[in-house]
């Protein structure tokens, strides 16, 4: 099986298309880059005065367009080093190097691929009818299924970590610098203040929001098993990725809360890079949208369509 | 000789019509039988049950071992299966990793008995080259079992004697070719299995092969010769 995976990501890695994406993933990600560093703007700056800790309300009414999950950072801030007058933001804006976080905004187009290389890979063989000659090498249904799965799964880590390795090398190139691996921010870690590379926790967050993009892909390759029609799996696909959160919103309107329960608000995990939108969203909605929540469901979906698909591949015939 | 591949009650149906009616049939390693039938008789849904590309009701045997997957096999059902967008060659060289001890001088002398254009797009090519790439594809590894659906299609008579003498000298590969060209069978089967309806009708022995050889599949089938 293992040989198989090998023979097919020798194969995939060469083929033009992939080498268009990572050609256009280079380009764009240098030019996403350039544009958000020239371009940084440090977020304005607002004092706030701790004196002691403040409810939500009383924090809103002094504060009203403050943001009440930082002020609880620097709260903890205050206890450990005695500050006792923050400008609000000042910590983690204040470089351009801060700009590595507009990665995000190249990896919504990252999903686009991924689509893309999810939906054709075993759609292809299907339409030559070379999906017959893979299954005459002495490997049974399964295994050449899961080598496809496996294979697909791999060319999808490789997009992302290449998109995250070139951005990097991008805002390297663009600050004339290696500061952004030296550039520390202040956490609060057991209860305690601790410095972190600011580098290895993008990286660490970076991991976390490639999941969607990994589920959506794979979504695309099981999904296309199951209907064997390139079109309808892009289209249905492209819809749930770009309106799968704007649907959920708007069905929440109409109070209508049991499609948290489905894999269509974690499709973008970047909203869950600021705390308190969620907080304030859940409050809103009567929602639990949590990113525990999401790889549960999005796990559960994935294996959900793994066992659907593979039924349908394993017991059908394949003319 | 020794028994290869046997079949035991075959049945394929499709929304309750029976393509494929108990089958059961006996081959030994070595042979090359010939199945013949009219169009839709179930020749090519016979092979692909073999194949297991198909689900069906039954028992399959190779070597004594139910097939659930097939270990050296070579098959050309219907279309030959290649890749559009690259050329001849690089389809061969992808199906090349799969084998570990591939005989390279065969596979050259394949090519050149074919007289294909290897470096050219697969999608540029006529059908009969496309037979041509397909039919190298599916001896590429000298196969044990070998299973050809029509494959003289769009082969000119060159090819055919040349795609005729390969097979004659493939020493142990147990072969299937259906057609329902009786006459082109005969020059290279040991047994001639005839299909009508899902159903074999007749098994035809070499030594009764001169009988048969110039009558039409029609004749045969509604029973003038016996």
């Amino acid at each position: 099986m293992f040989k198989l995976v090998k023979i097919l990501l020798k194969r995939e890695i060469k083929k033009s298309y992939f080498i268009s994406f990572l050609i256009i993933i280079t380009l764009f990600s240098f030019v996403v880059c350039s544009i958000s560093y020239k371009n940084y703007k440090f977020s304005e700056k607002e004092t706030i005065i701790i004196n002691d800790k403040l409810s939500e309300e009383e924090y809103y009414k002094q504060y009203p367009s403050g943001l009440f999950d930082r002020y609880l950072y620097y709260y903890e801030l205050y206890i450990k080093e005695s500050i006792n007058k923050i400008k609000l933001n000042n910590l983690y804006n204040d470089n351009e190097l801060f700009s590595f976080e507009n990665i995000y905004k190249v990896q919504v187009f990252l999903s686009i691929i991924s689509i893309i290389v999810g939906s054709v890979l075993m759609l292809n063989e299907y339409k030559n009818g070379t999906i017959k000659l893979f299954l005459n090498k002495g490997l049974p249904r399964f295994k050449v299924f899961m080598s496809f799965l496996m294979c697909c799964l791999i060319l999808l880590v490789i997009l992302n970590l290449f998109l995250f390795l070139v951005y990097t090398l991008s805002l390297i190139i663009v600050s004339h610098s290696f500061e952004l691996f030296k550039l520390k921010i202040p956490e609060i870690l057991n209860g305690e203040i601790e410095y972190v590379n600011y580098y290895l926790k993008s990286f660490s967050k970076y991991l976390i929001n490639i999941f969607p993009i990994i589920f959506i892909g794979l979504f695309s390759f099981c999904f296309s098993i199951l209907c064997l029609n390139r079109l309808i799996v892009i289209c249905v696909s492209f819809f749930l990725e770009v309106f799968g959160i704007v649907i959920f919103q708007w069905l929440l309107e109409y109070k209508i809360r049991f499609l948290m329960y489905t894999f269509l608000p974690y499709l973008d995990y970047t909203i869950f890079n600021d705390k308190l939108n969620i907080i304030l969203f859940n409050m809103q909605y009567g929602t639990t949208l949590s990113l525990y929540n999401g790889s549960f469901i999005l796990l559960f979906t994935l294996i959900l369509m793994f066992a659907l698909s593979l039924i349908r591949f394993v017991k059908r015939d394949i003319n | 000789m020794k028994e290869y591949l046997v079949l035991k009650n075959v049945s394929k149906s499709v929304n309750g019509n029976y393509i494929l009616k108990n089958i059961d049939l006996i081959i030994n390693k070595g042979e090359i039988i010939g199945i013949v039938g009219l169009n839709g008789s179930g020749k090519t849904t016979l092979l692909k049950c073999i194949l297991n590309f198909v689900k069906f009701e039954g028992k399959i045997y190779v070597n004594n071992k139910q097939n659930n997957f097939l270990v050296n096999t070579g098959f050309l059902i219907e279309n030959p299966n290649l890749y559009l967008n690259i050329s001849g060659k690089k389809n061969i060289s992808f199906w090349l990793n799969f084998f570990s001890d591939i005989d390279i001088n065969y596979v050259n002398e394949l090519c050149s008995l074919f007289n294909l254009n290897l470096s050219k797009k697969v999608k540029k090519y006529s059908l009969g080259m496309k037979q041509k790439l397909g039919l190298i594809l599916a001896l590429i590894n000298k196969p044990e079992l070998l299973l050809l659906d029509e494959p003289t299609n769009g082969l000119d008579i060159k090819n055919i004697i040349n795609l005729r003498n390969i097979l004659l000298n493939l020493n142990g590969t147990t072969i299937l070719i259906s057609s329902h060209d009786i006459n082109e069978l005969s020059k290279i089967c040991d047994r001639l299995i005839l299909i009508n309806n899902g159903e074999i009708v007749r098994i035809i022995k070499k030594c009764d092969f001169p009988i048969y050889r110039e009558k039409k599949l029609v004749e045969i089938l509604e029973c003038k010769y016996v």
